[in-house]
């Protein structure tokens, strides 16, 4: 099997793995860290797709870019949590569908 | 070869993440998890790229999730799943099987390691709106840590130095 191949199949089975858990799980945290295995897939096939059309320096710093903004998405989500968590005491994302206003 | 394990050893650490009791384990392999797509990353060609994962995905958000778990219960309670676990799994067995079609048909290109540009032209010259995104975006993001992570509590309100007496101020009888 070729590099490409290799990583493309690694990262899809990150991927498949990602939505499974976030399908069967119910944890808010743990979803935030499964969504932090997704993101790590799709560099992964950024990067593979830009070596194999041959701009490999527009993957990267697009690949920059994925990661800035994922930080930040997984830093605002962990503090919603934590808001979320002194609200609720709980961390299950069914319990938050009752909230209002 | 030495990405075939990289991958093989993120995969088996992607599902510790899944089936994992307690949230600091949860954490350490989300750390593991990052450190071997870094490494993966480096044997790709893209060390810029594998440095900033590393620092970022193996340190800040790790710190990050290592602190908001000691804000919680360590054990993760055991939830029905939303999605019945058979149907979850057929559906990642269905885009599984299309992706194998795909591999199949041999629509893969090879990967190529010429390089036309330099990653600094690219992204400090060609993609400079990018960056400035991205600068903003580091902005509002702190800027939203710190409106929700803020004490609900009211401040304690200051007294209004028109209307109230400073008691260096006050007449002796």
């Amino acid at each position: 099997m070729s590099d490409t191949t290799v990583v493309l199949v690694g990262a899809f089975a990150l991927l498949g793995l990602g939505w499974y858990g976030l399908m069967t799980t119910r944890h808010l945290m743990k979803m935030i860290a499964i969504l932090q295995i997704m993101v790590k897939a799709v560099l992964l096939l950024l990067i593979a797709a830009g070596n194999a059309s041959g701009q490999p320096s527009l993957a990267q710093s697009l690949a920059v870019g994925v990661i800035v903004a994922d930080t930040m998405v997984t830093v605002v989500a962990l503090a919603l949590a934590v808001q979320l968590y002194q609200h609720c005491q709980t961390m299950d994302i069914r319990e938050f569908a009752r909230l209002k206003g | 070869m030495l990405l075939t394990i990289l991958l093989l050893a993120a995969f088996f650490v992607a599902l510790l993440v899944l089936s994992a009791k307690r949230l600091m384990v949860v954490v350490m392999a989300l750390a593991t998890l990052s450190v071997l797509v870094s490494v993966a990353l480096y044997q790709m060609g893209a060390p810029v790229v594998a440095v900033i994962e590393l620092s970022v995905g193996a340190g800040l958000v790790a710190v990050l999730f290592a602190f908001t778990n000691s804000l919680m219960p360590e054990q993760v309670a055991q939830l029905s799943p939303i999605v019945p676990r058979m149907v979850a799994g057929g559906l990642v067995a269905i885009v599984v099987c299309v992706l194998a079609t795909l591999l199949m048909e041999g629509m893969v290109p090879e990967m190529q390691r010429h390089e036309a540009t330099s990653f600094g032209a690219v992204f400090w010259d060609q993609r400079s709106p990018d960056v400035f995104v991205q600068m903003v975006l580091i902005f509002a993001g702190a800027v939203g840590i710190l409106g929700l992570l803020a004490d609900d509590a009211p401040l304690p309100r200051r007294a209004d130095p028109l209307t109230s007496e400073h008691p260096a101020t006050k007449e002796a009888p």
